[in-house]
């Protein structure tokens, strides 16, 4: 069995003065997979993908990215989008594309140039001077522009208009490398589940509550994994 | 990495910063021209309201050159806060970077811009010594700030002798460690600020500076006043019989010992500040 893109073991991590958001968590992704992370608000999905980035540190429990202990070296195998933007704005977008490829050595400045143009986003524009919603695609091809081996999106299609969704979508699926694995946050199950393979819901208690194959849950329940969202939430809330 | 980290660091402060600089050596030349014209009104007409605008135009130049050290201070740490601690620190920690290198590339960022406003400070002066007094037999440049420099070391090498040689790079190292601490200082109060604070962390840091600086001042004052002086008798005390060069050695023994402490609490500031952004890190 070949050993999987990301493992997590009873990992912990609580915000000062606050709940516990994860508690004890333990989860295994192989690769060559579309994963939707999934859960209602404040259930620790943007928590969890910020402490395999390293962006949080964990109270307690462990990280392996393609069985390596997280540290800035596993960081050459994540590719993540941030549910923010984190480009430095006073740059060009050729400029951030020469960053991409200067920081990470699996950068095909190729695609992303195509993919800038398949958008109609001018490459000589500073960042300061696009809409929230361009610099959010900019940052989603810098993104999948990367040969990497795990693929963190926190809400990669929240923040852009319906057309370019599909576009998005699209992308995703088109251009990650096939042996990598895709985890994607998103309160929008409807629009991303067509493309997800599987699915893992995390509940309000910081572990993940349920989780399997997309095309099962069509097949066993009869149900999209949007109405089955809706379901297991709302006996999840009456408890 | 390092290198590469560097080059984006450089990049981001000299987009601004050559226009700063640009900015001074143009007021420089303009102050001085102006400041060269008002002192010999002065001298060879009664007061008028030029003179007085001279003076004000004169002061305002030197003012706003002064002022480039704080745009330049301004630059470097906004650079290190907003890469590390905004929303651009999501790109940064997500680098398949160390910490360490991190933090190393914005020290050397910051050690470089504060060599730049220093070289850019001296060139100010030095056009202001060249223009503002008259030069000697018709020419229009003074030469009076490479004769006081000669005398200086003339009068320096008078004393001290080849003990000067000594000095001078001593001199060098204490105004390097002091800069490295200065840089340390800064960067540990925005660290601790942005990570203990949800909102307001740049004011949070400035408390935080200015909490440690009344500190370290408090305990420079009582060192001052208790154990210096003390000290300073039994040298003297020590050194009343001994040789000029044996007292020469003995400061410049001093010096070396202020410069490695200075160096050792530059390093230490440093580790803490790493520490926190590996065990603490926070971002919003």
């Amino acid at each position: 069995m070949s050993t999987p893109v990301l493992t997590c073991t009873n990992l912990c991590k609580s915000y000062k003065g606050d709940k516990m958001v994860l508690n004890n968590l333990n989860c295994s992704f192989s690769g060559g997979k579309i994963v939707g992370l999934l859960g209602p608000n404040g259930c620790g999905k943007s928590t969890l993908i910020k402490l395999v980035c390293g962006i949080l540190v964990p109270d307690s429990g462990e990280i392996f990215v393609c069985g390596e202990p997280r540290s800035e070296r596993t960081n050459a195998y994540i590719s993540y989008l941030p549910e923010r933007t984190y480009c430095n704005n006073s740059m060009r977008v050729d400029e951030l594309i020469n960053y991409f490829c200067d920081f990470y050595a699996d950068f095909d400045a190729d695609l992303a140039r195509k993919m800038l143009l398949d958008l109609n986003i001018d490459a000589t524009a500073r960042l300061r001077t696009l809409s929230k919603g361009t610099k959010e695609k900019v940052q989603l091809i810098m993104v999948m522009a990367r040969r990497a081996k795990l693929y963190l999106l926190d809400e990669p299609i929240a923040g852009v208009d319906p057309a370019a969704r599909d576009y998005i979508l699209q992308t995703i699926i088109g251009s990650y490398n096939p042996e990598a694995t895709v985890i994607i946050t998103t309160h929008l199950i409807h629009d991303i589940e067509p493309v997800l393979d599987e699915f893992a819901f995390l509940g309000n208690d910081g572990q993940i509550l349920l989780s399997g194959v997309a095309d099962d849950v069509r097949a066993e329940h009869g149900k999209s994994l949007n109405e089955l969202f809706k379901e297991v939430f709302r006996c999840y809330a009456s408890y | 990495m390092l290198r590469k980290l560097l080059k984006y660091d450089i990049k981001s402060v000299v987009r601004i910063w050559w226009f700063v600089a640009i900015s001074v050596l143009v007021l420089s030349l303009f102050g001085a021209s102006v400041l060269r014209a008002t002192i010999y009104l002065m001298e060879n007409h009664s007061f008028s309201l030029f003179q007085l605008l001279g003076i004000l135009i004169s002061v305002g130049c030197i003012f706003l050159i002064y002022s480039s050290m704080w745009v330049t201070l301004f630059l470097t740490y906004w650079r290190y806060y907003k890469n590390l601690f905004s929303d651009e620190g999501y790109l940064t920690f997500t680098l398949p970077v160390s910490r360490k290198q991190l933090l190393l590339s914005k020290t050397i960022n910051a050690l470089i811009w504060s060599c730049a406003q220093a070289l850019l400070l001296t060139v100010s002066v030095v056009i202001y010594f060249l223009i503002v007094p008259e030069g000697k037999s018709g020419h229009f440049f003074s030469p009076l700030l490479f004769e006081l420099i000669g005398d200086l070391f003339k009068n320096m090498w008078s004393s001290m002798g080849a003990w000067l040689i000594a000095y001078i790079p001593q001199i060098f190292a204490i105004l390097f460690v002091a800069t490295l601490f200065q840089i340390g200082m800064i960067q540990f109060c925005i660290t601790v600020g942005s990570v203990i604070a949800k909102r307001v962390r740049l004011l949070i840091a400035v408390g935080v500076y200015y909490a440690l600086t009344g500190v370290l001042s408090t305990i420079l004052a009582i060192l001052l006043r208790c154990a210096i002086p003390n000290i300073s008798e039994g040298v003297k005390e020590l050194l009343r019989y001994a040789s000029e060069d044996f007292k020469h050695l003995a400061v410049l023994l001093f010096l070396i010992l202020f410069t490695v402490i200075v160096a050792a609490l530059s390093a230490l500031l440093h580790f803490v500040t790493l520490d926190i952004m590996e065990r603490k890190l926070n971002l919003p």
